[in-house]
């Protein structure tokens, strides 16, 4: 089967009003088309709707993601996109009309290259084509899903598995030998026919057919519960891994709060114990400025001019004047007395200038002037300081309201254990072999696949005895055995094959021999190793597929969006040389940041590349095919 | 031939040895088709037919 990628038209899909991007020159799809979108423009969206014209998954679509693709705050009320490809060299168009007012999605296939000419409802891509495309898997192995990277390597996954034999067509053998395939439901067919003439056979009939349903039933019960056991288990491995990161993230966040608090408490003290001192200081006028110092001397000064007083000072005055000498040492006479006791008035005056002198004493022997100056300079650095760590303790307590998110998520973890739990026994009450076992577990034939299974093969061998039809029925059993056979035995070999060329070329792209793939079960298992990065994720995705590829007797385009940003220059330039050479056509989403190592590896390519770039304009998108454009575009991310 | 199809003959011509089963050039083609999914119901009945059982009947 040969698959490509002609056009991709939008008309009314989120911003996107009307958007044609060819990917034909001279109507044949070119080798490499590179679309640059920047992130929100709709790269997602894009690959989404894509797989959804293969796999016909958009039938299933719930209203709220239909009405997801309506266009933002414009009052529309249908949407459609559309793909043109060929299959096998034959055009088919498929429009997926989007019906906002209903929420509903609608089909439509043209078989010719004319729009609107052979449109039927629907999705009919042919046979060729079809029984291919209905496997969900197989459409996110081409228009690659980025996740599947990761689930490849998941040992909860059976991915590696499902791509081999998806891509190997080795899916359409299963169907023959599985229970309830094509040979069961021939052989019950068979068997059954008829059976209407005689009461017996047609009793047994009744019965075998019971026995299908029920086991039937019991099969979709097990991949339900297998399905949500994994969802699950995944949900849990997640939950636990965020709730690791938010811990690691809150520990830190803890100890730089409780880091916060104590120093905020020494920065108090060391304000308590400075205040203190500012004021013991304070105490004392004479230290509150230099100006009140001077002030204060100057009033001692002319203090100095004050008067003695009276009562006290008179009789020395007196006494001086019945003196015969002075107290500088010379001779007191009559005239010298008689002055004495004039001119003493002039020095008295009232008894309160003691007061005064006190005051002037005290003023004569300040103590040395204190500075506060650097008391205040402390109280306010640590004023501020206290008061920038008192903001961040406000913004980690809001951060560490994470604990309850914590908290949150270990009750969820908690009620998901449960449900593993009861997925897990019910599984094993579906699926037990044993015989003691299923004695234990009271199973029946309606409740224990096994036991059905026994069941149905004893019903078919009375049937088969009653009819004459042993001998038919005992081949089909055998060719189901054989094929069966046939099936494990080529995906145990076509593994082996796949995992060298697999991990030559890892090797090729990451340039280390470092990586490698041990085994190739449901899973890749990596060897001497636990897990590696994204973009060593993406490389091995890429290595493995790009051999399932190159194998494959399909020819299909390799749809990938962002292909290369967890990479790093040196391997994006190996993917870039790589998978040009694996597919007939490839079509890019990329980011302006992958234009680096990986698009100008295209730049001088002359012929077979397309640059697109796809920005938004207004409340639209516009579309602009040159390369200059590419190269040069920035968006406003 | 590409690789994996020799792989899956290969794998068809060992089995069916291993089984004692004859007409083994029908038989991969019937596979073939059976991939390809272009195959009809007869051709699988046809197959069952063509299966040859030992004495003792089948092994389960």
């Amino acid at each position: 089967m040969k698959l490509t990628l002609h056009e991709i038209q939008y008309t009314n899909i989120r911003e996107m009003k009307d958007l044609t991007i060819n990917l034909c020159d001279s109507e044949k799809p070119v080798h490499v088309s590179l679309v640059q979108m920047p992130n929100g423009v709709g790269k997602t969206t894009t690959m989404e709707l894509i797989r959804y014209c293969l796999d016909g998954t958009a039938n299933n679509l719930d209203k709220k993601k239909i009405l997801s693709f309506k266009p933002p705050g414009r009052a529309v009320k249908t949407g459609k996109f559309e793909i043109k490809i060929s299959v096998d060299n034959k055009i088919r168009i498929v429009s997926i009309k989007f019906d906002y007012e209903k929420a509903t999605v609608t089909y439509f296939t043209s078989k010719t290259s004319t729009k609107g000419g052979g449109q039927s409802r629907g999705l009919n891509l042919g046979r060729e084509i079809e029984p291919w495309l209905k496997d969900k898997d197989f459409v996110r192995l081409f228009v690659f899903d980025g996740e599947l990277a990761g689930q490849l390597l998941s040992s909860e996954s059976t991915s590696a598995e499902k791509a081999i034999n998806a891509l190997y067509l080795l899916n359409s053998l299963k169907n023959l030998f599985e229970d309830d395939g094509e040979i069961d439901q021939l052989l019950n067919d068979v068997l059954t026919e008829g059976a209407q003439t005689d009461k017996g056979i047609k009793n047994l009939s009744t019965r075998l057919r019971n026995a299908h349903r029920c086991k039937k039933k019991l099969d979709k019960l097990k991949a339900d519960l297998t399905k949500k056991l994994g969802t699950v288990k995944w949900n849990i491995g997640d939950a636990r891994d965020t709730i690791d990161k938010l811990r690691k993230k809150t520990d830190q966040l803890i100890r730089r709060y409780e880091k916060l608090i104590s120093e905020n408490s020494l920065i108090e003290k060391e304000i308590e114990s400075a205040t203190e001192d500012l004021m013991d200081k304070m105490r004392f006028p004479h230290n509150l400025s230099d100006k009140l110092v001077d002030q204060l001397k100057l009033l001692a000064t002319q203090m100095g001019t004050l008067k003695l007083p009276k009562t006290q000072s008179m009789e020395f005055f007196e006494e001086l004047a019945e003196s015969k000498e002075c107290v500088c040492g010379r001779p007191i006479g009559k005239k010298e007395k008689e002055q004495i006791k004039l001119r003493a008035k002039e020095f008295l005056t009232e008894n309160n200038i003691g007061v005064i002198n006190g005051v002037k004493t005290a003023i004569r022997n300040l103590p040395a002037q204190e500075k506060m100056a650097d008391l205040v300079k402390i109280i306010k650095k640590n004023n501020r300081l206290k008061k920038l760590n008192e903001r961040k303790i406000l913004a980690l307590d809001k951060k560490t309201k994470d604990k309850d998110k914590i908290k949150e998520l270990t009750e969820t973890v908690a009620l998901w254990r449960i449900d593993e739990k009861e997925c897990a026994d019910q599984l094993i009450m579906l699926t037990e072999k044993r015989k003691e076992e299923q004695e234990i577990m009271d199973v029946t034939w309606e409740t224990n696949i096994d036991l059905c299974i026994n069941q149905i093969e004893d019903w078919q061998n009375k049937l088969a005895e009653a009819k004459g039809n042993v001998d038919f029925k005992n081949k089909a059993m055998l060719l189901k055995e054989i094929l069966k056979q046939i099936h494990t035995e080529s995906v145990l070999r076509l593994k082996k094959n796949i995992l060298c060329k697999t991990n030559d070329k890892i090797e090729k792209i990451l340039k280390s021999k470092d990586i490698t793939i041990s085994k190739i079960g449901n899973c890749l298992s990596l060897t001497d190793r636990s897990g590696v990065s994204e973009g060593q994720k993406l490389s091995i995705a890429y290595a493995f597929l790009s051999t399932l590829f190159s194998e494959s007797p399909h020819h299909l385009p390799f749809i990938v969006d962002t292909p290369a940003a967890p990479l790093d220059l040196q391997v994006r330039r190996e993917v870039a040389e790589t998978l040009p050479s694996l597919f007939t056509q490839i079509v890019v989403f990329l980011t302006s940041g992958e234009r680096k190592g990986f698009a100008d590896r295209f730049y001088s390519k002359k012929s077979g590349c397309l640059f697109y770039t796809v920005s938004k304009s207004g409340d639209g998108v516009k579309l602009e095919k040159d390369i200059t454009f590419f190269k040069n575009f920035q968006s406003e991310e | 031939m590409k690789i994996v199809d020799k792989i899956i003959d290969k794998v068809i011509d060992d089995v069916l040895k291993k089984k004692k089963q004859p007409y083994t050039e029908e038989f991969k083609a019937f596979i073939r088709h059976v991939m390809m999914d272009n195959y009809k119901d007869y051709e699988i009945e046809d197959r069952i037919n063509a299966i040859k059982i030992r004495s003792g009947g089948t092994k389960k």
